[in-house]
């Protein structure tokens, strides 16, 4: 089935509203298709197991669950599907433990946006590499 | 300990003040010597002072006995009691009446024992047979004002250390809510300003590319401000301490500091798990201090920062190979004016119930020790 696609499924769980419809827009413009849209951890793990999106944009800290133990749960529901962590903190204990729950990338709020782009278009290859073993 | 009192300053001198002018109504003479005692007695008599109710015992027992049932302006204790003697003496009356003065009676010979008496909490001392009866009534009357002056002066130390424990306690705060701030207002509205930017380059698309440089410097600009506020972020209180303790705080900050600096950063700790929020804080923020100085003052190639868990408390040692500075272990600070922070450090270490440590050699390096009671969170 995924073959068949040209373009990545992607959840964005984010707090901040406006944040929110920015990535939204940039990866609509780039073809992506986003299924959910969230700024609550516990409803995105929720979306996660509902909608085993390919791709995940998961911020670190939100209400209900951090990015860390969306990441995990996650993982657990679709192990397939490739997390990237775009989080204010710029930690390295932050981003061991994020590489620990299994994530793609980590990436720093303030980053140039094409490396978010250029994150996923990485991850959603891993993703098909992966479906099609 | 003395409880700290809400009095205020001017009244507490002013009841010193008053105090001097009234007379001793009630006065312990602790003493087994009849002949002592009985001279006493009558020294009081001469003075016409009738209104001294004069109370006497013969031993410490019976002293605390009477000051546990009655109120008495001040005690005047013989050191060679049958049940205790010298600094005992003086120990045993201060415990049982903390707050009232107390003057001691000592031999001629007896002079470093006066002055123990005088550090460990009593206003005077009398030198048995050279005592005058004038001379007694004012001494027991200073006794007392001195007394009142001290828990004055001990309330006052007592409401600053408080004081002091509430303003780091709001700075921290305050540093915290300001981090929150920061993170959650202009580091994300900078965020998404700047990705929906590169949205708007895209669609601009290549054809006009003077107008795409020009977005692209606005975006470089953006990118440089939100990594300064995140920059500012940590700096005011380091999300990691919160999410993750003190170890992973500290690991970072000495990343960056090694990475800025070139001086090796190394961290050691052997504590599992969590401690209290306060004395997370505390040690970061000593290490941290620490670390600035290593780096500002000491020239040094290394630092080890340990953090060692005892049987009851935790120890935070800063050491480095630096230069070190001349400083005496006897006095408590360096030199006016080259702290370099350590009175700081001190009191914050103080504030959590723990202590500091320093010590240092010209060029053979200066090592930092902050302990602090254990305090693990359940």
């Amino acid at each position: 089935v995924n073959g068949s696609r040209l373009y990545p499924r992607v959840l964005i769980a984010e707090d901040e509203e406006q944040l929110q419809e920015a990535l939204q827009e940039m990866l609509e413009s780039k073809g992506y298709e986003i299924v959910g849209v969230t700024g609550n951890g516990t409803t995105a793990i929720e979306l996660g197991r509902d909608l085993r999106p390919d791709l995940a944009l998961v911020d670190y800290r939100m209400p209900g669950a951090n990015g860390v133990a969306v990441t995990e749960a996650l993982k657990e529901y679709s192990p397939n599907t490739q997390i990237i962590m775009f989080t204010a903190y710029d930690e390295t204990s932050l981003s061991i433990e994020a590489t620990r729950a299994g994530i793609f990338a980590f990436l720093v709020k303030g980053c140039a946006p094409s490396l978010i782009y250029q994150a996923l278009e990485s991850a959603w290859t891993q993703k098909q590499t992966l479906d099609a073993r | 300990m003395v409880n700290a009192s809400l009095e205020t300053t001017p009244v507490a001198f002013d009841r010193a003040q008053r105090m001097s002018s009234t007379s001793i109504k009630r006065l312990l003479l602790v003493e087994d010597n009849p002949g002592d005692a009985r001279l006493l007695r009558e020294m009081f008599k001469d003075q016409g002072s009738h209104d001294t109710e004069v109370t006497h015992v013969e031993s410490m027992s019976q002293a605390e006995a009477q000051l546990a049932e009655h109120a008495v302006d001040i005690i005047l204790l013989d050191l060679g009691l049958p049940d205790a003697q010298g600094l005992g003496a003086v120990l045993r009356a201060h415990a049982a009446a903390p707050h009232v003065p107390l003057v001691v009676l000592t031999g001629l010979e007896d002079n470093p024992l006066a002055v123990n008496a005088l550090q460990q909490g009593a206003q005077d001392y009398l030198i048995k047979g050279q005592i005058e009866p004038r001379g007694l009534l004012r001494a027991l009357r200073y006794a007392i004002e001195r007394k009142i002056l001290e828990e004055a002066l001990l309330g006052e130390k007592q409401r600053a250390q408080v004081l002091l424990e509430r303003t780091m306690h709001a700075g921290e705060q305050e540093r915290k809510r300001l981090a929150a701030e920061i993170h959650d207002g202009p580091v994300q509205q900078l965020t998404a300003l700047d990705i929906r930017l590169e949205t708007l380059r895209d669609r601009i698309g290549s054809a006009d590319s003077k107008t795409v440089g020009l977005v692209e410097r606005v975006q470089a600009g953006m990118q440089t401000s939100i990594g300064d506020l995140r920059r500012m972020m940590v700096e005011l209180h380091p999300p990691a301490l919160r999410e993750r303790g003190l170890e992973a705080a500290l690991g970072d900050y000495m990343q960056g500091v090694q990475r800025a600096s070139g001086v090796l950063c190394q961290l050691e700790c052997d504590i599992a798990g969590r401690l209290e929020p306060d004395i997370e804080t505390t040690m970061y923020r000593i290490a941290q201090e620490a670390l600035v100085n290593v780096v500002k003052h000491a020239n040094a190639k290394t630092v080890v920062v340990s953090i060692h868990a005892g049987d009851h408390h935790i120890e935070l040692e800063v050491r480095d190979d630096g230069a070190g500075f001349r400083f005496d272990p006897d006095q408590t600070l360096p030199a006016k004016g080259e702290h370099y922070g350590l009175i700081g450090m001190r009191e914050r270490a103080e504030m959590v119930g723990g202590s500091l440590e320093i010590h240092s050699i010209p060029f053979a390096g200066t090592t930092i020790r902050a302990t602090s009671p254990m305090g693990v969170s359940p």
